[in-house]
C-alpha cells in the first residue's frame, strides 16, 4: 500500500494540478482503498462501489483546481465519492430491493445471526436500508473514523446536521438490529 | 434536561463534546439510570456496526489505477499563448547576456580611452573626435565626475543583471527537476 506523508501528498497534489498525470496516479493509489470502502458501505455492491470510486477519481481530476489545501485531501475525495455513490444509487433501483429484503425476510432471526458472517450481513443490510443522507454520515463516522468536523467538511453540511443525522441513523439502526442487541 | 442529554449521548460516546458539555453529561449520568442504559446501548451498537467483514476484494489495485488513468480526459491542446510565454521566459537570459556584453564593451572602451589619454597614445585621433575648442585633458577632467557616476551606475547594473541571471538559472533548475520526462 502506498503511504504518503502530508507534505509529500501536498507536493503530489500541486504537481497533479499542473497536469502531472503520474502524480495523480500516485494519489489514486494512495486513496483507492478508502474511497472504494466508503462507496461499498454506501451502495452495498463491490463492482458498483468500484464504478462509483472510478467516477469519483475522474471527477476529482477534473475538479482539482477547485481543491484548496486548507482542508484535507482525503475529506475532499470522500465528498466526491459519497456523491458519486449516491448518484449511482439514485439511477439504479437496486437499493429499493435491498430494503424490502431486510424488512420482509423472517429468516433473519437472532438465532441464525449467531455466526459472524450472518450478523455481518444483517448489519450491512441495515446500513444500506438507511436513508442516503444519514447513511453517508454513519459510514464516514463508523467506518472511516472521521470526526464530526471532518464529516461536516466532507459533506458540506453544518456540524449540527451531522449530529442530528447521526442520532437519527443510530436510532434506526437500533430498531433494525434490536434482535442482535442485548441492551436493546 | 434529559432529552438534551440524550441528544448529546452520541457525541459524548464519540468524544466530540467540549469539557463543559462532557462534565454536564457525566453529572447527569451519575444520577440517571435510563441514560446510562442508553449509553450502554450506544456502545454496543457501535461495536456491532464496526464488527463487519472487510470490504470484499474487487479489482487488483493496479488494474483499478490504470482504468482510472485511461478514463481521464485527453490532455487538451496547449493554448496559443503558452509558446509565447515560454519564449519570453527564455529571452530573459538572452537579453541579460546581450546587456552584459554591451556594458562590458562600454566599460572596456572607456577604460581604453582614458588609458590612451593618460599615456598620450592616439591623442590626435581622439582630439579630432572632440568638438572644436575643447581640449583632451580638459575634457577628461570635466568628465571625471560624470564618468565616475557612469562607472558606478554601470557596476550597479552589472550586479543587478548578475542577480537576475542567477535567479533565472535557479528557477530553471527547479523547473527542470519538477517537470515529468
Amino acid at each position: 500500500m502506498v503511504s504518503t506523508t502530508l507534505e509529500a501528498e501536498q507536493e503530489l497534489i500541486a504537481r497533479a494540478k499542473e497536469g502531472d498525470r503520474q502524480a495523480f496516479a500516485d494519489l489514486v493509489r494512495a486513496h483507492r482503498h478508502g474511497v472504494v470502502a466508503v462507496a461499498y458501505r454506501l451502495c452495498g455492491d463491490v463492482s458498483a462501489a468500484e464504478d462509483a470510486a472510478q467516477e469519483a477519481f475522474i471527477r476529482a481530476w477534473r475538479g482539482l483546481r477547485g481543491y484548496q489545501p486548507r482542508s484535507p485531501f482525503r475529506n475532499w475525495l470522500y465528498r466526491i465519492a459519497t456523491n458519486a455513490a449516491l448518484d449511482d444509487l439514485r439511477r439504479d433501483r437496486r437499493s429499493v430491493a435491498l430494503k424490502d429484503e431486510v424488512a420482509a425476510d423472517p429468516e433473519r432471526t437472532p438465532e441464525r445471526a449467531a455466526e459472524r458472517h450472518e450478523r455481518s450481513e444483517v448489519v450491512r443490510q441495515a446500513v444500506l436500508a438507511l436513508p442516503p443522507a444519514c447513511r453517508s454520515v454513519l459510514v464516514l463516522r463508523e467506518y472511516e473514523g472521521l470526526s464530526y468536523a471532518e464529516i461536516a467538511d466532507a459533506l458540506q453540511i453544518p456540524m449540527g446536521t451531522v449530529m442530528s443525522r447521526l442520532n437519527y441513523a443510530r436510532g434506526l439502526m437500533r430498531r433494525s438490529l434490536a434482535g442482535l442487541m442485548e441492551e436493546g | 434536561m434529559r432529552d438534551e442529554v440524550r441528544s448529546l449521548l452520541g457525541a459524548y460516546h464519540d468524544g466530540e463534546l467540549d469539557e463543559r458539555q462532557m462534565a454536564r453529561v457525566e453529572a447527569h449520568l451519575a444520577g440517571c439510570a435510563e441514560c446510562r442504559r442508553e449509553l450502554a446501548a450506544l456502545v454496543e451498537l457501535g461495536t456491532l456496526i464496526a464488527d463487519v467483514e472487510a470490504t470484499p476484494p474487487g479489482q487488483a489495485p493496479e488494474r483499478f489505477v490504470s482504468q482510472v488513468m485511461l478514463s481521464l480526459p485527453r490532455p487538451t491542446a496547449q493554448p496559443a499563448w503558452q509558446p509565447l510565454l515560454r519564449a519570453a521566459w527564455w529571452s530573459v537570459p538572452a537579453v541579460l547576456l546581450l546587456g552584459w556584453a554591451v556594458l562590458q564593451t562600454v566599460l572596456v572602451t572607456s577604460g581604453l580611452v582614458i588609458a590612451a589619454i593618460g599615456t598620450g597614445v592616439g591623442s590626435t585621433e581622439l582630439a579630432a573626435l572632440l568638438p572644436s575648442g575643447a581640449s583632451l585633458e580638459g575634457s577628461v577632467r570635466s568628465a571625471a565626475v560624470p564618468l565616475a557616476v557612469l562607472a558606478l551606475a554601470l557596476a550597479v547594473l552589472v550586479a543587478l543583471g548578475a542577480i537576475t541571471y542567477w535567479s533565472w538559472l535557479a528557477s530553471w533548475q527547479v523547473r527542470s527537476q519538477r517537470l515529468p520526462h
